[in-house]
């Protein structure tokens, strides 16, 4: 089993969207590439683009579209703020994706609450992640990525209220979701 | 949902028909995630009003005729779109279920760009970003004028009647010549066009007789197919500023001394008088300066304006031209502006970092950008409809709009998120609502603002510049002078130029079958 980075080592190259604040991991792994978009306006975010040994491609949402446009993934999961995650569904839409997992990530009561939509029995060992890996969550993201990818929504959903607080930098409310070639 | 007076017999075979023009993969009537994407996403209210029946893409006119000649045969309604990307007002979606939308994204050529006479001619599909794009690959030394989201229609903005932040901000104003497909599938060049082998197509607006262009704007006459768009030779310099102003009610005298900078065109461009918390929700979240409901308190404002460095209001503008030029101009725009007491004055050097000023620096230059979506996270999951009066540029004027609607969002517990767009003699105040996507009673909330400040600007006389597709017909009757004089006449045109009523029911409230000429 690949590390966290020898997994994402198989990076392309990171796009990153500064005045959107999107950054694109590209991840060629086995026979189902997936895509991870990460927003670089957040610091949590960023710190997973960090993780992955992420470089700059490039820097504007027309990238995103060209990409989308060509890109032979068959799922794209992303870690942004909202506005982002709106952004990436406009452009995803249209071109077939379906959503296949959607979760928020709100520490605007204090400490953070998780909130995941989708096939929970499926992906229970993300939602398990989760709820363990207090300020490191977004990880699980990557350690799951290939579930997330096959799971459905509109599905089941589940709350997970942990202790862990924000970080400085880091926006409060964070959606994650995984958008799939229908 | 099936078109008005249609059976599933014939929508079916209407559809049959639209494949065997477009092709199947042109013709999306199933449920799944594409149809799914001419919803309106912030809708305020119940999503499904509006959702279409289908979607067509044609990839030309000669299309765009044979759909035409189906959808008369069938009165099939038909929603024209360009990129469908200006969700404060819609989206893609039309009026009302039981449309077919008709989406001209596949229409994305850029015809023409003439780099001696500054001018562009392009297709409904082509975004700020491909135009953009297409300039810098081929170094052509002209800056085009881009909305705020980058995403969006060059010339669907533009046929709304939108606006930018540079010289040439007045979109409409900057269009030369265009191409119409009318219901009955006549094309039409208007103006110079009009003669064959036009010379001056795109370099004088009006041609000879009656100047038709602006019935096709904001408007459901006819199809726009092609626009010429004047573009602005790119200047020997570029200077961005920022001003900013402690108090709410410096929005008089703020006004009041930009007016004849506006008018002697020391403030050349389409300049924004920002308001705080527009300023500060690109960077930051509500939820970081308060936790409680209704508006932020002013104990919050101030930390918010402290944090961030930035004003109550927030004047964005930029020099253009020859270093003498703009070092002169800025001598009297500064010594304006320093009669308003607090007034803080900043270059880009002095902003490093500073998102709110990057993405605005860019516009007023003609470099789009997504930034301003950003706002939409100052309530986490946000959505936005926008209410846009227009305000004379007077300080009266600017400090009463402001206080109406203030006042009013405050009373029905939304935070005012608002700018002035400063036209040649005009302001678009632009009052972005923002509320959470998925809390139905911010969204019964908004609806009621939003009927409270259509009511109020009327009464004001205030007229609104645009609307949302919810909001059109309340808005069209608030243009009622003269027993309604105007949408009248409207009508009348309406049905002489498409008497069945397929293009665009509704848009602007104006309907087919209702002048006195249909009823005879």
């Amino acid at each position: 089993m690949p590390t966290r980075r020898a997994f994402l080592q198989s990076t392309l190259a990171v796009i990153a969207l500064p005045a959107v604040g999107l950054s694109i991991v590209h991840s060629a792994i086995a026979a189902r590439p997936l895509r991870f978009v990460i927003d670089g306006g957040c610091a949590v975010a960023r710190r997973l683009a960090d993780c992955a040994g992420a470089t700059l491609a490039g820097d504007d949402v027309a990238v995103l579209i060209e990409l989308l446009n060509r890109d032979e993934a068959d799922a794209w999961i992303g870690l942004t703020r909202d506005a982002q995650r709106f952004i990436f569904e406009t452009l995803a839409r249209p071109r077939g994706f379906e959503l296949r997992y959607a979760g928020t990530h709100d520490y605007r009561t204090g400490t953070l609450q998780h909130r995941v939509v989708g096939d929970l029995a499926l992906i229970a060992p993300h939602t398990q992640a989760l709820a363990a890996a207090g300020a490191n969550w977004p990880t699980a993201l990557l350690d799951y990525a290939a579930l997330l990818s096959r799971s459905r929504t509109p599905g089941d959903s589940a709350r997970i209220t942990t202790a862990t607080l924000r970080p400085p930098g880091s926006a409060d409310y964070l959606t994650s979701w995984c958008w799939r070639r229908s | 949902m099936l078109p008005p007076n249609l059976t599933q017999a014939d929508f079916d075979r209407a559809m049959d028909e639209l494949r065997a023009v477009l092709g199947r993969e042109w013709v999306i009537a199933e449920d799944g995630p594409r149809r799914a994407s001419y919803r309106d996403p912030f809708a305020p209210r119940d999503v499904d009003k509006s959702e279409p029946t289908a979607a067509v893409a044609p990839a030309n006119v000669s299309e765009i005729q044979q759909v035409l000649t189906i959808a008369r045969q069938y009165r099939l309604p038909l929603w024209p779109i360009s990129t469908g990307r200006n969700f404060g007002y819609g989206g893609p979606a039309p009026r009302h279920a039981g449309t077919v939308v008709l989406d001209l994204k596949r229409m994305n050529r850029i015809i023409e760009v003439n780099e001696k006479h500054a001018y562009a001619v392009v297709e409904p599909g082509v975004s700020y970003f491909d135009l953009y794009r297409y300039l810098q690959a081929r170094k052509i030394k002209l800056w085009m004028d881009p909305a705020a989201p980058g995403w969006g229609g060059v010339m669907g903005n533009l046929v709304d009647r939108g606006a930018g932040y540079t010289p040439y901000g007045e979109h409409f104003m900057a269009q030369c010549g265009m191409q119409v497909v009318l219901a009955d599938g006549t094309i039409v060049e208007t103006a110079m066009g009009a003669t064959p082998n036009a010379k001056a197509r795109h370099l004088y607006k009006y041609g000879h007789g009656a100047w038709v262009d602006g019935i096709f704007t904001q408007s459901n006459f006819g199809i726009v197919t092609q626009i010429g768009i004047w573009l602005m030779p790119e200047p020997p310099g570029y200077r961005p500023y920022l001003v900013t102003f402690p108090h709410e009610d410096d929005i008089h005298q703020i006004t009041e001394v930009l007016r004849p900078l506006k008018l002697g065109m020391l403030v050349p461009n389409a300049a924004t008088t920002v308001g705080l918390i527009w300023e500060a929700a690109v960077k930051v979240s509500r939820a970081q300066y308060y936790d409680g409901k209704g508006p932020l308190p002013d104990s919050a404002r101030k930390r918010l304006a402290s944090d961030l460095n930035i004003g109550n209001w927030n004047f964005y503008a930029a020099l253009y031209g020859p270093e003498a030029i703009m070092n002169n101009n800025w001598k009297v725009i500064e010594e304006s502006f320093r009669q308003v007491n607090g007034a803080k004055f900043y270059f880009e050097a002095d902003r490093g970092g500073d998102p709110a000023f990057a993405y605005r620096a860019q516009l007023m230059r003609g470099i789009p950008n997504m930034t301003e979506y950003s706002l939409l996270n100052w309530v986490g999951a946000g959505s936005h409809v926008d209410f846009s009066p227009i305000s004379p540029v007077t300080g009266d004027g600017a400090l009463k709009q402001f206080h109406i609607m203030r006042d009013l969002c405050h009373r029905h517990g939304f935070d005012y998120i608002g700018e002035f767009l400063v036209g040649w003699r005009d302001m678009h105040h632009i009052l972005m609502l923002v509320f959470e996507r998925n809390d139905e009673e911010r969204k019964r909330a908004v609806r009621e603002l939003f009927e409270a400040l259509v009511n109020e600007a009327a009464q004001a006389g205030y007229g609104e510049y645009r609307t949302h597709l919810d909001y059109m017909d309340a808005i069209a009757e608030t243009y009622h002078w003269n027993e309604r004089a105007l949408y009248r006449s409207f009508e009348m045109m309406k049905d002489a130029l498409d008497p069945q009523g397929i293009l665009a029911p509704g848009k602007s409230g104006i309907w087919a079958g209702r002048s006195h000429h249909k009823r005879s």
